[in-house]
């Protein structure tokens, strides 16, 4: 065997070494395991085609990560495009219209509460992690298809905007949708159930 | 308060902030002077950091999802 520092391991062992990082990756940025399945599949076997050019200017696990990134940018891009583009027409103005009262306050029970001691830390366990899952599965395809992109991913607005096929103004419709729906949604099924 | 953004319209701009627009100085009086759209704007920083964070755990690849991946591989 010639030393194998600068280059890539034995693919037969990628599914065992990594084959579980990939596939939490691609579930949690997809949430269908279907899917997920396949797209960690496809990055597999197309790094098995561009093992030559992995250099190991980054770990093995990073350089598959990236062209499974490109996998699942593909597959939202492909995604948005099926979809309907559409803002209204499904009831949502009138849901997001609920959120507040005709003079711009907050109504009541729509308001964010209190989320108690210390959100941050809370949000580190793992319950929190399954009750945003569960949200995140709530919410329309392109609401969640366009919050992956900008908060998971951290793909800058314009970028992200381009990806999704849709004008900047309307991206930004989709992310508040996005950020109000899962605020309401974690703190009625994962903060108040502690609340006093 | 007229010359302020309601909190509907502060929500939006909380949204916005988070893609990289600032806070003009209105929106930061809006938040002095409000505590639940300051509690709104701490919940979508949570969200963030929280979501950046969720591959970390979750389950992982079924046997025959694996036993399918390694055929793929070797074919
Ligand atoms: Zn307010």
């Amino acid at each position: 065997m010639a030393p194998a520092e600068k280059s890539a391991s034995d693919p037969a062992g990628w599914v065992t070494a990594y084959g579980d990082r990939l596939f939490r990756y691609a579930l949690s940025r997809i949430r269908d395991e279907r899917a997920a399945e396949d797209l960690v599949q496809d990055a597999l076997v197309a790094a098995l085609g561009a093992r030559a050019r992995f250099e190991g200017r980054s770990t093995e696990l990073t350089w598959l990560i990236g062209i499974l990134r490109n996998k699942i940018f593909e597959h939202l891009r492909r995604q948005a495009r099926e979809s309907t583009l559409s803002l209204g027409g499904d009831g949502e103005d009138e849901r997001e219209n609920a959120w507040f009262e005709a003079d711009g306050h907050w109504r009541g029970s729509d308001a964010p509460a209190d989320w108690g001691g210390e959100p941050h830390a809370r949000a580190e366990s793992d319950e929190f992690a399954a009750a945003l899952r569960g949200c995140l599965d709530a919410l329309t395809p392109n609401v969640a298809r366009a919050f992956v992109l900008r908060e998971m991913e951290g793909v800058e607005h314009g970028e992200c905007a381009q990806t999704l096929g849709v004008p900047p103004g309307h991206l930004a419709v989709l992310l508040y949708r996005a950020r109000m729906r899962l605020r309401r949604c974690l703190e009625k099924g994962y903060f108040a159930p502690e609340a006093a | 308060m007229s010359v302020l953004p309601d909190c509907r319209d502060m929500s939006r701009r909380l949204s916005a902030e988070r893609d990289g627009r600032r806070l003009d100085w209105r929106a930061h009086v809006h938040l002095w002077l409000c505590d639940v759209c300051r509690r709104a704007r701490a919940q979508f920083a949570v969200l963030g950091a929280a979501v950046s964070r969720l591959p970390e755990s979750g389950p992982g690849l079924s046997d025959a999802a694996k036993e399918r991946l390694r055929r793929a591989l070797d074919g």
